[in-house]
């Protein structure tokens, strides 16, 4: 017998034509669906600057995406249980394709190609039914707690399942007619043969029942791609391909269009409304929300599904969205990190406190946050006149219109007028006459770069801060510009008119950490004893960790200090959890549920550190708020250097 | 000078005393008048005002019933327009800011076509027979001096509590002289309608007049209905430690301390509270504390007027039964009194 | 219903302020001027809420059209600032009398002013304005409302009491900071709103002369100078009474920071026991009522 398959055997005509014409309809249905969010997706808003497609970057993320699952596998189990499910799937689809190729082209699955081909369709099919299998065990036995009950997504696996095992069946079948030995490289396949013999089963009626069930199955499931979640197949590789490149949590200006009335999904942009359509609702991003954890009353899934939900329905956003999930968010971003698509979660939130905020509808204690902002330039509400009270004693140059330096300390409104993160900047200061750094700050000309109000919603109000700072900042000549706040980093470096050609915007860390590899700063001498003497822990801001990927410079200079022993909290680095000041949560709280600053400070008293450092003033108040009991120090990076060096002696 | 007095419950207004005693200060060696306008029935009282340094004392009757700041002050214009055309000189007025001052002193101010100097602290002679007043300003960072020269009629009205009560001079009795109130006619008034009482269990902690308060000691929400109960026999408020509200005991309206409300009541029932310094910060203006805690070290035993150290159960169990003893079968009159 | 908002704008005392010559002070260089004061606000938004047409009127230089500006943003139908340089340092009463011919001139049917400014802080400006008027004044109010026909505003008593007090319009009512929460205008809104421009009188629309108007005046300020302790009148016990009696007549019950060390009673010992000293305790102060 010729080591290869026929085709069509035991397939009549109409079968055939039935799985052509089931099939067609499948994917005829399935673009009819898709071509009804296209039209969706074209009568929204076109996106702002900020989206360029540098084609061969973008192409690569995709391929990385979809063929390494990077994302996927920050939940190791699904992601490698989804990849091999992938993986089977492509792997059987082209096998399929390759057969066609076979039957209507070029006949080559012949011999050892049919071999290798059968033996490696058999593994694909495993890698599927085990990725299935797992998705399914999970779902049924209740373990994932991010997942939502729907039938409709156990349907799906049910069905995908019953593809697999009826492919396989319909191969045992095959083989148990006439069982030539070659096939017993289609292990699986043979094996079920060998059962089926044994039963003594009809295997000829079997395989064309079973050929005709798997051709309506999979005709189905063509149709339910365009239907249901499914749709991710389709859509996840154009949606990484086109998703945004600014930085994660960096925010586009808004329309100029009534921003008072309710938010039409056409109010949205493109691609606002594409990520929406591509949401699995996998709940990766509700499962990292610090809201969410606190028990507030937000869930960043249900806003990605009430916002497909009005492009659908073509009813307002903020028809689905209540005003007390709004206010509870920080925009830490974890939402937008933990997706695999990296859907914008983050933009649509923003953009509902927008229609809010032009409304009034807003928080008394927000309200007079942003008056102060437009008032006295900075959001407590202190004297411009206070600014520099921090340096006291320091010797710090202050510039005056007209001047120059080298390095333009910025040194924020957190630190000026909030006594807890004073000593910030004094370290930083005290370091940088240290290592001999030509430096000096503003003073009174500094005000709010209007991040708060921006992330708050009011973008008139920020657009007013930001005017201000541009203003000042032109009227003085620098090099660097240099912050300690992740806040004022993320809004300078990100959102601002970039400063052709002069070096970007440093962090705090980054500059220190620079400057110890440089020798320029002293490393401090390790305790008499050579060990360290206490633990620290790292509180990643997410301002800085996760908006500007930047997670090395703080560690460096902690490593600085070596009385100090870094252990890890279990969310760190890119996936730290938010101290809960972003989003104007420093000053509004939705009372509801538990602080989030009490939920990181419990992560951080589990390491068993006595120290938790921070690289960002708002970190450190909303951290040092939770110390009460505790024996924990709240600490920036900067500080435990100064206080390194400083016991260190000179 | 003149002192308008205010009658309340019968009796003069402490902070009319206070004004007297300045006024008397300030017009050595002659003597301070004193003017009110009431009924009949306030004489006996007024005459008492001869103790604290009246030289005369006149009523302006009219009927009785709740007085209206504008009949009071158009009464009082009314006769010392009378009088000032047969004596020298520019009245110059002086009286407590109560509520009742501060309705009076505009209007009669207007009719006077006088100064008006609010909120004052101090007052003094200056050069040439006019008065420097001193008030705070600027929300109290700054004190302003205001000069009142001399013939110009002024009305200032004292900031009750800053200037203290001297003491009665008894032996110096002064006839109270009885005048019909001239009320123009045609006068528009406000009338007060009512009082709405407060409702302890509602009331804005910020305002109640007693509050019973609990923390981690109370272990727990049905540990707050015991307090609830004590609270309602002592017509008082609800409130706790951060530690209570963290723990959801209760509401964070209830909250008291730094990050919570500051409060002013006349009775601080503390129970099972260790005193936290963020929560004594926010008890500090409380006129009486008491605390029960099981810790003798409590910190705030040491803030207390008086501290019991004991369990804070069956004491509170002890203190409902006898307040019920107390008063038969309900609770007493609430706190307000009309 | 049309009511008028008097606004005023002033130094926001919570900015450092220092002396300066001529016996006023001044800010602190570079500190901005304050808008409206808490109970401004409070106050316009008590107006928007009861009246159809709302007007705002202060008496300032120009540099106060930013205020009005806002105001109209806000929602106000209508601006009115007057000003003369012969304005400039007017007292209360002065002012009274030049609002009331102001308001007479706009005859509104209702005038709501915050109870308190930033600076002076004297709050009796309303109540001059009323008195000149022949209006009743209703201060402190918490809550303004219409109700039988009447202006009906809720005062606050001490312990959580409220008052209520009533009058016939026109009258003039005097808004506590808290009575009403200022509506939030976000920036766009301000930029977007019609532009309506506020309307500048001078003296003379009023019929008056600055050498009329300063001879309202009744008084000056002379100096303005840091807080010192001021010596209170204590009453002396009288002989008849005991040591001990006088100083606890002299040292309380009564206002006072409790301070960490000072002698507290202590009781201890069965809950029966206790309870009945407490008591006692509570009934010495007048604590309890029969």
């Amino acid at each position: 017998m010729p080591v290869t398959r026929e085709i069509w055997w035991n397939v009549p005509a109409w079968l055939a034509i039935g799985l052509y014409l089931t099939s067609a309809l499948g994917v005829g249905w399935t673009a009819w669906t898709l071509l009804g969010h296209a039209r969706a997706w074209r009568r929204a808003r076109p996106v702002g600057p900020g989206r360029p497609l540098a084609l061969g970057a973008a192409l690569s993320r995709v391929a990385i995406e979809v063929f390494g699952h990077v994302r996927l596998r920050r939940d190791p189990a699904a992601g490698w249980a989804h990849l091999c499910l992938v993986y089977g799937f492509v792997g059987l689809f082209v096998g399929t394709c390759l057969v066609f190729v076979h039957d209507r082209v070029v006949p080559f699955l012949h011999g050892r190609a049919y071999l290798v081909f059968s033996f490696l369709l058999e593994w694909a099919g495993l890698a599927f039914l085990a990725g299935v299998g797992w998705m399914l065990g999970r779902r049924v036995g209740g373990r994932a707690a991010r997942l939502e009950r729907s039938r409709v997504a156990l349907g799906i696996l049910l069905l995908l399942g019953a593809i697999g095992i009826s492919g396989f069946l319909v191969e045992a079948a095959r083989i148990a007619v006439s069982r030539p030995g070659f096939e017993a490289w289609s292990f699986v396949g043979w094996i079920l043969a060998q059962g089926l013999v044994a039963a003594d089963v009809d295997a000829r009626a079997l395989h064309r029942a079973l050929w005709g069930g798997h051709a309506a199955l999979s005709a189905l499931f063509f149709g339910l791609v365009g239907a249901t979640a499914l749709r991710h197949l389709v859509l996840a590789p154009v949606q990484i391909l086109l998703r945004d490149r600014r930085a994660v949590g960096a925010l586009a200006p808004a329309s100029d269009e009534e921003p008072a009335a309710p938010l039409a999904p056409a109010r949205l942009t493109w691609a606002q409304l594409l990520d929406a359509s591509t949401c699995v609702r996998c709940g990766r991003c509700t499962a990292v929300c610090p809201a969410t954890a606190a028990g507030k009353p937000l869930d960043p899934r249900l806003v990605v599904r009430a916002t497909l939900r009005a492009m659908r329905e073509a009813r307002p956003l903020d028809a689905l969205v209540g005003p007390d999930e709004l206010w509870a968010c920080t925009t830490c971003a974890a939402c937008v990190h933990a997706c695999p698509f990296q859907i914008e979660v983050l933009d649509k939130l923003v953009d509902l406190r927008r229609v809010l905020v032009e409304r009034g509808a807003v928080d008394p204690a927000a309200a007079r946050m942003l008056e102060a902002i437009l008032d006295r330039g900075n959001a407590w509400g202190g004297a411009p006149a206070d600014r520099a009270d921090w340096a006291a004693g320091l010797d710090v140059r202050v510039l005056r219109p007209g001047d120059e330096t080298d390095v333009l300390y910025w040194v924020g409104c957190a630190a000026a007028y909030d006594p807890a993160a004073r000593r910030i900047p004094q370290a930083v200061a005290r370091l940088l006459q240290a290592a001999g750094v030509d430096f000096a700050i503003l003073g009174a000309a500094e005000t709010c770069t209007g991040d708060p109000a921006r992330r708050l919603g009011e973008e008139g109000c920020f657009e007013a801060a930001r005017a201000r700072v541009v203003a000042t900042l032109a009227g003085v000549r620098f090099r660097r510009l240099l912050t300690h706040c992740a806040h004022c980093f993320h809004v300078l470096r990100n959102e601002y008119p970039a400063r052709d050609g002069r070096d970007p915007v440093v962090h705090h860390t980054q500059l220190l950490a620079e400057l110890l590899a440089a020798g320029r700063l002293r490393v401090p001498a390790p305790p008499p004893s050579g060990a360290p003497t206490e633990a620290v822990t790292l509180h990643d801001p997410c301002y800085l960790a996760r908006h500007n990927a930047e997670t090395g410079a703080p560690r460096a200079v902690l490593k600085a200090v070596r009385a100090l022993e870094a252990v890890e909290m279990p969310r760190s680095r890119a996936q730290t959890f938010c101290c809960g000041a972003g989003g104007g949560g420093a000053w509004v709280e939705v009372r509801a549920g538990r602080r989030i600053a009490a939920l990181r400070m419990e992560e951080a008293r589990e390491t068993g550190a006595a120290v938790v450092a921070t690289a960002c003033p708002f970190c450190a108040v909303m951290l040092e708020g939770e110390t009460a009991g505790t024996r924990i120090r709240v600490r920036d990076v900067a500080e435990l250097l100064w206080e390194g060096q400083a016991r260190a002696g000179p | 000078m003149w002192v308008v007095a205010e009658l309340a419950d019968g009796a003069v207004a402490e902070p009319t005393l206070e004004a007297l005693g300045e006024a008397q200060e300030l017009s050595r060696p002659a003597r301070p008048g004193a003017l009110a306008v009431g009924p009949a029935t306030a004489g006996d009282a007024l005459a008492r005002l001869a103790d604290h340094g009246a030289g005369r004392i006149v009523l302006l009757e009219c009927a009785g019933g709740p007085a209206a700041p504008e009949t009071d002050a158009a009464a009082l214009a009314a006769w010392l327009a009378a009088e000032a055309r047969e004596a020298r000189g520019a009245p110059v007025l002086l009286l407590g800011e109560t509520p009742y001052g501060r309705g009076v002193a505009p209007l009669l101010a207007a009719r006077l076509d006088a100064a008006i100097a609010p909120d004052a602290i101090a007052v003094r002679p200056a050069a040439d027979g006019a008065l420097d007043v001193t008030r705070p300003a600027y929300g109290e960072r700054l004190y302003a001096t205001v000069r009142v020269a001399a013939g110009v009629p002024a009305v200032i009205a004292l900031r009750p509590g800053a200037l203290g009560v001297g003491p009665a001079e008894t032996g110096r009795a002064v006839a109270v002289e009885r005048r019909p109130a001239a009320i123009p006619p045609g006068l528009r008034v406000s009338r007060r309608r009512r009082v709405i009482p407060a409702d302890p269990k509602t009331v804005d902690l910020r305002d109640a007049e007693r509050i019973v308060a609990g923390g981690r000691g109370v272990g727990g929400p049905e540990g707050f209905r015991l307090l609830a109960e004590l609270a309602d026999l002592l017509g008082a408020a609800i409130g706790g430690s951060r530690v209570a509200v963290d723990l959801d005991w209760l509401p964070w309206e209830r909250q008291i301390g730094q990050s919570g409300r500051t409060v002013a009541p006349a009775l601080y029932l503390a129970c099972g509270i260790s005193g936290a310094s963020q929560h004594l910060a926010g008890i500090q203006r409380a006129r009486t504390i008491v605390a029960i805690n099981r810790d003798r070290a409590a910190p705030i035993l040491d803030v207390a007027h008086l501290g019991v150290v004991g369990d804070w159960r069956p004491i509170v169990e002890a203190l409902a039964e006898r307040l019920r003893a107390r008063h038969g079968a309900g609770p007493p009159a609430s706190s307000a009194s009309p | 219903m049309n009511a008028l908002v008097l606004l005023h704008q002033g130094l926001d005392p919570s900015l450092a302020l220092e002396p300066a010559d001529g016996g006023t002070a001044r800010p602190r260089r570079g500190d901005p001027l304050a808008a409206a004061s808490d109970a401004d606000r409070s106050a316009l938004e008590c107006a928007l809420g009861l009246a159809r047409q709302v007007t705002v009127l202060s008496v300032g230089p120009p540099a106060w059209e930013a205020l009005l500006d806002r105001a109209l943003a806000r929602g106000a139908h209508r601006g009115v600032r007057l000003w003369d340089d012969a304005l400039a340092g007017l007292d209360a009463a002065a002012l009274g009398r030049v609002l009331a011919l102001a308001v007479g001139r706009l005859e509104p049917d209702l005038v709501l002013a915050g109870e308190r400014g930033l600076e002076g802080g004297t709050g009796v400006v309303p109540a001059l304005v009323a008195a000149r008027l022949g209006w009743p004044c209703l201060d402190a109010a918490v809550r303004v409302a219409f109700e039988d026909g009447l202006v009906v505003v809720q005062r606050r008593l001490p312990g959580g009491r409220r008052e209520e007090v009533a009058a016939e319009w026109p009258v003039v009512v005097s808004v506590a900071r808290d009575a009403a929460e200022p509506r939030y205008v976000s920036v766009r809104a301000r930029r977007a709103a019609e532009r309506r421009t506020v309307e500048c009188w001078d003296l003379a629309s009023l019929g008056l002369d600055p050498a009329t108007v300063r001879r309202w005046i009744r008084l000056q300020v002379t100096a303005l100078d840091w807080p010192r302790p001021r010596p209170r009148r204590t009453p002396a016990a009288s002989r008849s009474v005991s040591a001990a009696d006088r100083l606890r007549q002299l040292m309380g019950p009564g206002p006072g920071a409790p301070k960490p060390g000072s002698p507290a009673r202590v009781l201890e010992g069965d809950p029966g026991g206790v309870a009945d000293r407490l008591l006692a305790f509570l009934e010495a102060r007048g604590l309890l009522r029969p």
